[in-house]
């Protein structure tokens, strides 16, 4: 149902950028004006965000705990899973945020085929020539993190890719980025390996999502449309690059005319282009608002950022209130007769 | 007997079945993961189902050892006490056993017998009556851990009042006062 | 699911699948056997907590507050002002499931609400609601949820089915900890009166006596002499165990269950015959004769007003520096929460073992030492004589209580102790120790009777690995460092894994302690022969 209507309002969102890409009239809507707002919509609204939690007062240090604290020094502390340092910190977020160390946690470890003894107090092994039988290993989690790990990185690499649409010149960076990613040349265009890893990681997500029970259960509409919106995205993306080739140098006058402030609309571009143009603007301008926002919000975590040493520094909670407790006095005086009939000593006789 | 001529590949049917039916009695979102997780430690409750039923689909196409069909049954009725079923649903799962039964016997030659389904059945239900007095078993079991979990709280307590009572009578002192404390 | 008993045959044809409801449907069913009872009223105003009444949870009327709606909003509202950590995870979750398989209660029960992502979702989708734009305007389609009586009565029963474990956030790639989300829903829920006795009345307690029994100081004194009284009669050996002596250099904290249950009590032997052995110079305290703290499972606010009295009386006693006994939650607060809250400890020094002068620089600001820091320092010195024969009797495994493998690090300390104590020492499977450990199932204030089913339950993840290694390795003894875990352990294992047996691991100490002057031992501190007297016994 939510993946549906998820698709659906992609669909419209993709049917009116065509509408408005066709139209003369409209083109410079949603080649100027849409993009631009949506741009100043993501940076604002990213920033706004970002301080917000920045603001909010961290009050504990509550690290989560992976692995051996600091303590005595022949003992071998974890100074990554339980750093103690800055450099720790930085290291262990540096895993999170780079390589999502924690997903990559869940992965199973060794599975352990031989048949567990059952049965209530007397052992009994699994029955005699019928063992469990073989099954496909259920590796679930670990496409998780691939695909998830994937999916980020080759964005990332495409996002990269594009800036030769809005430097002039191109720098070197994205020469070398596409040489590389086009290393595996098949034919001519060009095929990059983000893109078929980019692709396939959102269907993966997607199919994970709308079949896996406990996941589809839990999904909501946002985790639909944001999918969606990035399959849209990336689909228009590969259509342009390696099936409906639309006019190149049109395209980098409008995003060039973008970033430098000097807008113009050139008249032969082809509405799919527009489509794409419409659908980043939109997830753009979603951005903010939506669980996207882990982006940044991952690296304010309290329960991966801080260093354990909460017994070794202080930490200050900004607002710390005075609370109501029971005085050693207040107690001394209610139970003085029962004090000093145990023989135990007293502050005033 | 008919039942121990039918074939192994049946057998592993039935089972399957029994599975996938007694898999249907949990939530949906979870009998997948059930079913699929293999890590034993990950997935307990899946394991302790895939285990037992075998072992019991074992004994009701084999000897049907009374003995070893309730070891079999005891790990899934300990699970399903303490789960969220009523008492007809915690040991419902054995009688579906003849859904499953059902089932493969339709698959006509390849499946079970007539006959051999009747002495099936009989054996079903006697499981059912095996796992209906494990599961009350498994009820006082519960009652008693409780109750004794319960003494272990001031075991040390009570014993230590005692010695201090008793001490104080033997000097003859006045009775002392309870060591705790109600909330006025 | 029906009451009446079914035929086989209708029973082949009933789909007991609960209908695909979503779970934006709040109704939960209270089922005896899996919540716990409502804080008593006298307990809620001993601590001046909102809404003292009486009622319980499968109750129609709840009687709340008129406002309660108001109050639970503008605590929200406070609390995501206040937090980082809940701000944060209220908006980042990305609903990937990652969390999904690793509570405990979600594993032994497969109620999909159980999966951590959905309980911070029961919030989260009220949060939705009253403070995000796209929750305002489209409500339920994006997941928001309007904050009704039935969502409430859901919220109690799923934040009081949540043992704050924190297994969840180590695999969560942004470290959303359902713990914390759990500790603000409880901390919403105090707001208008809906606590579980089990938590308030220890609280209560604690408050008014010093510790959750509500042990008024001769009894605490008469626990400890008992104590001393058969440790000598074990070994032979008369300890001081000195109550409230001002000037002392340590002050020892444990929790309350180390003097008056079982199996905690042994522990308890271990501790005085550890601390007469090497003579240190401690007290222990009739005033803060508690190192548990329920506050902890109640809200901020009160872990404060509980905790301050350790400070207190470390200052009035005139004391250095303290030591913190074998205790899972204790330790949560002590590590993570005394320092910020009712420090600084200036009047205290850097704690240094007076016996091996090892400065504990990891204490330096909270200057309070874990015991099994401690002893762990004691062996690595060599100043312990241990004979590890005499904890022949047992096959031992370790279990990792959840707040001191996921909120300190402490790990390895007690694993030293144990293989240089006991001679048999197996693990339990790796993902299920360490910081990957299942929790017992009944910590946070869960281990009380009414909920037994429940409990059991939720710590079936745990057993099932504890039975796995008594029946691989003969394993016969389950340690572990935390007075709940001792509590409520022996259940589990009572029903399923029947023949382990539970320890704290200072007790395996006080066992393999070779003591001077102590007469010819031969049985544990359980009154248990040891394994050479059975053997010598066999052979007479």
């Amino acid at each position: 149902m939510n993946a549906l209507s998820s698709l659906v309002v992609v669909l419209l969102l993709a049917g009116v950028a065509w509408v408005g890409g066709a139209l003369a009239l409209l083109r410079p809507v949603f080649g100027l004006a849409v993009p631009g707002l949506a741009a100043g919509i993501f940076l604002v609204g990213v920033a706004t965000r970002v301080v917000g939690w920045a603001r909010t007062p961290v009050p504990f240090r509550i690290p989560t705990t992976c692995g051996q604290q600091r303590s005595l020094p022949w003992i071998k502390a974890s100074w990554i899973e339980c750093p103690w340092t800055r450099s720790g910190v930085v290291v262990r977020m540096a895993l999170e945020v780079l390589l999502f160390r924690s997903l990559f946690r869940n992965t199973r470890g060794a599975i352990t085929t031989e048949p567990v003894a059952q049965g209530h107090g007397t052992p009994a092994a699994a029955p005699e020539g019928f063992p469990r039988a073989a099954r496909l290993v259920y590796g679930e989690q670990k496409w998780l993190w691939l695909a998830a790990l994937a999916f980020h990185w080759s964005f990332l690499v495409v996002l990269l890719r594009h800036l030769r649409f809005f430097l002039e010149p191109a720098p070197a960076l994205v020469g070398v980025l596409a040489a590389v990613d086009g290393f595996f040349q098949v034919g001519a265009p060009v095929v990059y390996a983000a893109d078929i890893a980019l692709l396939a990681a959102l269907g993966y997500l997607l199919v994970r999502r709308s079949s896996d029970p406990q996941v589809r259960y839990l999904s909501l509409f946002q985790d639909y449309f944001a999918l969606h919106l990035l399959l849209g995205l990336v689909a228009t993306g590969v259509l342009m690059r390696y099936y409906v080739r639309p006019d190149i140098v049109a395209i980098k006058q409008l995003t060039l005319g973008l970033v430098t402030f000097a807008p113009v609309v050139p008249a032969h571009v082809s509405p799919l282009f527009f489509v794409h143009l419409f659908l980043l603007s939109v997830l753009l301008a979603y951005f903010p608002f939506s669980k996207l926002m882990h982006m940044a919000g991952v690296f304010l975590s309290p329960t991966r950022n801080l260093a354990n040493t909460s017994r070794m520094r202080r930490h200050v909670n900004p607002w710390n209130p005075p609370v109501k407790v029971h005085t050693y006095e207040e107690w001394e005086d209610e139970f003085r007769d029962k004090l000093e009939a145990a023989g135990l000593p007293v502050e005033r006789e | 007997m008919a039942l121990t001529t039918v074939s192994a590949a049946t057998r592993d049917r039935f089972l399957e079945e029994w599975l996938a039916c007694t898999l249907g009695t949990y939530p949906e979102q979870t009998s997948r993961f059930l079913r699929e997780e293999p890590d034993p430690f990950r997935n307990p409750v899946g394991h302790t189902l895939d285990v037992s039923l075998r072992g019991l689909t074992v004994e009701l196409f084999g000897g049907f050892d009374r003995a070893r069909v309730t070891a079999w049954l005891d790990p899934v009725i300990h699970l399903r006490a303490v789960q969220d079923f009523s008492s007809a649903d915690a040991v419902g799962f054995v009688a579906l056993a003849r859904c499953a039964a059902d089932r493969v016997a339709e698959r006509g030659s390849q499946g079970i017998g007539p006959g051999a389904l009747d002495v099936l059945g009989t054996r079903i239900d006697e499981m059912v009556l095996i796992a209906a007095d494990l599961l009350d078993r498994c009820h006082e079991e519960i009652h008693a851990i409780g109750a004794r979990a319960a003494r272990r709280r001031v075991f040390v307590l009570e014993r230590a009042q005692a010695r201090a009572e008793a001490r104080a009578a033997a000097r003859g002192g006045a009775p002392r006062s309870a060591p705790r404390g109600e909330i006025p | 699911m029906a009451d009446q008993t079914p035929s086989p045959e209708q029973l082949t044809q009933v789909d007991y699948r609960p209908k695909g409801k979503s779970w934006l449907d709040p109704h939960v069913e209270f089922r005896k056997g899996t919540y716990c009872y409502s804080a008593a009223p006298k307990n809620l105003t001993y601590l001046g907590l909102p809404n003292p009444r009486q009622w319980q949870p499968f109750d129609q009327d709840w009687k709340l507050p008129p406002d309660w709606k108001d109050i639970i909003l503008a605590g929200m509202k406070e609390r995501l002002d206040r937090y980082r950590s809940f701000r944060l995870f209220m908006d980042i979750c990305v609903r990937c499931g990652a969390c999904a398989d690793k509570c405990h209660f979600y594993l032994g029960s497969g109620d999909p609400k159980n999966m951590p992502v959905l309980r911070a979702e029961l919030i989260r989708s009220v949060y939705r609601r009253y403070f995000t734009l796209a929750g305002r305007l489209l409500g339920s389609t994006v997941g928001a949820r309007d904050l009704t009586e039935d969502v409430l009565k859901e919220w109690f029963y799923y934040f009081y089915q949540c043992t704050e474990c924190r297994r969840c956030s180590v695999f969560c790639p942004y470290g959303i900890d359902t713990a914390e989300i759990t500790m603000i829903g409880r901390e919403l829920l105090t707001l208008v009166g809906c606590n579980i006795n089990w938590v308030i009345e220890p609280a209560a307690n604690c408050f008014r006596t010093g510790n959750h029994l509500g042990i008024q100081p001769h009894g605490f004194k008469d626990s400890i002499d008992f104590a001393v009284d058969e440790l000598e009669e074990i070994t032979g050996v008369r300890v001081e165990a000195p109550i409230n002596r001002k000037g002392a250099e340590v002050l020892f904290v444990m929790p309350s269950a180390d003097y008056f249950g079982t199996p905690h009590y042994y522990t308890l032997l271990g501790y005085l015959a550890l601390f007469h052995e090497i003579g240190l110079d401690y007290t222990l305290s009739a005033f803060a004769s508690e190192g548990g703290n329920f506050g902890l499972f109640t809200s901020h606010e009160m872990i404060k007003r509980l905790n301050a009295k350790i400070y207190a009386e470390a200052k009035r006693l005139g004391v250095k520096w303290i030591i913190g006994g074998e205790c899972g939650h204790m330790w949560r607060v002590m590590h993570q929460y005394m320092d910020t809250m009712n420090g600084p400890a200036d009047f205290l020094e850097v704690p240094v073992s007076p016996i091996t002068h090892t400065r504990f620089d990891h204490a330096a600001s909270t200057r309070m030492v874990h015991i099994c820091e401690f002893t762990a320092d004691l062996i690595r010195h060599g100043r312990l004589k241990l004979d590890v024969s005499r904890n022949d009797h047992w096959n031992v495994t370790f279990h990792d209580s959840c707040n001191p493998a996921r909120a300190m690090g402490l790990i390895e300390e007690p694993r030293y102790i144990i293989r240089n104590t006991c001679r048999t020492f197996h693990e339990m499977p790796e993902n299920t120790i360490r910081e990957q450990t299942f929790c017992c199932g009944s910590g946070s204030g869960l281990g009380t009777d009414e909920n037994l089913e429940m409990r059991l339950r939720g710590g079936f993840p745990r057993a099932n690995a504890v039975r796995y290694v008594r029946d691989k390795h003969g394993v016969n003894v389950l340690a572990c460092i935390c007075a709940i875990d001792k509590a409520t352990l022996p259940p589990l294992l009572e029903y399923w894994s029947p023949g382990v047996d539970v320890a704290g691991v200072h007790e395996f100490v006080g066992n393999a302690l070779l003591m001077k002057g102590e007469r010819d031992r031969t049985t544990d501190l359980r009154g248990e022969p040891f394994a050479s007297a059975k053997e010598d016994r066999a052979h007479a």
